[in-house]
């Protein structure tokens, strides 16, 4: 069940750009209800970069907890007019989607400047009541037998790992270490306190191997990007940040449910094709940080390490902010928080902020490109989506 | 609890393949039936372990589904299984999903990868969370949560 030749996707014509980001405050326990932080979010994002409302023609949506609101509901609570929308159901992968889904729509003319917001009021009450019901495949055969949520899954594809590869818990530690110190720059984040290997190691035991610090702290919070042309992108006196290529996937490997090896490793190699980059070129590298396993299987997918190298790649390269690779600059959602759908945005944001050069004390020196990868939606015991962009500074 | 304890119920053992057991507690989140789940679950009721065998791609089918992932043919039948297979991956779930649970923790999660090749995620019983490991053979027993729904778990081969 393999698609077609995945490098018969046409690259992106280069006509489309990010201008604006906007991130609102994240709370540990919501403060706001989903539609509030998608609309802060929004308003932010249009501020940084000076365009109001009636400048947006497309509205993208990612979130858990709108329903009933949507994307349509939310452009009349904005008092936009829309000729293209998009509503996000790839869970973390969805906003790396739909940045991809923006660059078509404007290289097409279907709409010229486009905000993408994805939020979530997200408790850890929330989350747990929303797993219950994720969908049917966890509903029907997962959810009767007390699987712990999505720690239980990740935790058999951390021991799966291990087994395969021989990856250590020090080398999980040294990405969640490394993105907390990264965090302690980021003054929006919720965990900034430092963090030794020690900490990590000897943590509360969560879902045995997974422990505390694995997981992520839910939270309310939003994140929102604006694309536009790059003939408005002129009048606005913003860097424009191009992308370059993408690419996504879903349901890569039906037969699979513990998912050593996913989608990216098919997509990879035609993205950086089109992008004209290698991997030593990528200034970081934005990941999806559900936990830090995941980190190291999109390290191997997207070929910066071969297959079960991720855990010996992190432990033998500098991931910190002035390092060779830095990894989750503003810290993750290991760090920051996950607000939900949100989570799968705050890659995106944080890479704008950085090639836009907005990062303040964690700025990466020199930053001229990013790679951001999405992930999500988990169904029966796997994420069934995977994604990621290249961006880089005009 | 579950406790491991046949049924006494002899009109349903008598057939049984495995073993199906009593569930004492309460709460369990139950799953919907379809006409396509029901003989997985019903079929646990008596001790046999049945997955969709595709009629057309004559591919096992778990978790069960209306039309054949592989093939999209809608024909399948159900094909008994030997209830027997090895431990993939697992975890120690110290912190349930459902407060249903709470009372067995901790809940040994598994992905059992079954002898006729199909993988599925199912917990362990019966044997302690320092006696697992990937690879260890397990069989399956059944777990009565319903009246018309037993859960295939698993137990260490003896």
């Amino acid at each position: 069940m393999s698609p077609r030749d995945p490098a018969a996707k046409r690259p992106f014509e280069g006509n489309a750009v990010i201008v604006g980001y906007g991130q609102t405050t994240y709370h540990k326990r919501p403060e706001w209800s989903t539609l509030q932080y998608c609309i802060e979010a929004v308003r932010l994002a249009l501020d940084s970069c000076g365009l109001s409302n009636d400048d947006v023609d497309g509205l993208g949506v990612c979130s858990f907890m709108l329903p009933p609101d949507n994307t349509a509901t939310l452009a009349e609570h904005l008092g936009m007019t829309l000729t293209w929308g998009y509503l996000g159901t790839f869970g973390g992968a969805a906003q790396v989607i739909g940045l991809q889904r923006a660059v078509r729509a404007i290289e097409a003319g279907d709409a010229e400047t486009v905000v993408l917001v994805a939020a979530d009021a997200y408790s850890v009450s929330a989350h747990v009541s929303l797993m219950d019901d994720f969908n049917s495949g966890m509903r029907e055969y997962l959810i009767p037998y007390g699987m712990g949520g999505a720690n239980g899954l990740f935790a058999m594809l951390e021991q799966r790992h291990r087994y395969e590869y021989g990856t250590t818990r020090e080398q999980l530690g040294k990405l969640a270490v490394t993105q907390r110190r990264n965090a302690g720059l980021n003054p929006n984040a919720l965990l900034r306190e430092p963090m030794t290997i020690e900490d990590y190691l000897n943590a509360r035991v969560i879902c045995d191997p997974i422990r505390l610090y694995d997981c992520v702290l839910p939270c309310g919070g939003g994140e929102a990007i604006v694309v536009t042309n790059v003939e408005r992108a002129r009048t606005l006196n913003r860097p424009a940040i191009r992308v370059l290529a993408g690419g996504e996937r879903t349901n890569y490997g039906p037969d699979k449910l513990v998912l050593l090896d996913a989608g990216w490793r098919e997509f990879a190699p035609t993205m950086f094709e089109q992008a004209g980059l290698s991997r030593s070129d990528i200034d970081m590298v934005e990941l999806y940080d559900d936990y830090p396993i995941m980190e190291l299987i999109q390290l191997e997918g997207l070929g910066f390490c071969d297959r079960g190298q991720g855990g010996a790649f992190v432990e033998e390269t500098d991931i910190s902010l002035t390092g060779t690779l830095p990894i989750n600059t503003g810290g993750g959602q290991l760090s920051c928080g996950q607000s939900g759908a949100g989570g799968g945005a705050i890659g995106l944001t944080e890479a704008v902020m950085q090639l836009q050069g907005e990062a303040g004390e964690r700025q990466v020196p020199n930053a001229r490109t990013a790679l951001v990868s999405g992930f999500g939606m988990v169904g029966y015991v796997k994420g069934l989506c995977q994604s990621a962009v290249i961006l880089a500074t005009e | 609890m579950v406790s491991l304890i046949k049924k006494e119920d002899t009109s349903i053992t008598e057939e049984a393949t495995h073993p199906v057991l009593e569930h004492a507690g309460s709460g369990i989140p139950t799953p919907t039936l379809f006409e396509w789940n029901r003989p997985f679950f019903e079929g646990g009721l008596q001790g046999k372990l049945r997955l969709q065998r595709c009629a057309r791609c004559k591919q096992l089918i778990y978790y069960p589904r209306m039309l054949c992932p592989r093939c999209f043919s809608p024909d399948y039948e159900w094909e008994q299984l030997s209830g027997r297979g090895t431990v993939y991956s697992f975890a120690i779930v110290w912190r349930p999903n459902h407060p249903a649970f709470t009372d067995q923790i901790p809940v040994l999660l598994a992905v059992v990868e079954l002898s006729e090749g199909p993988q599925m995620v199912s917990t362990l019983l019966g044997c302690a969370p320092e006696q697992v490991s990937i690879g260890m053979e397990v069989s399956v027993v059944f777990d009565t949560i319903a009246p018309d729904v037993a859960l295939p778990k698993f137990v260490p081969q003896t």
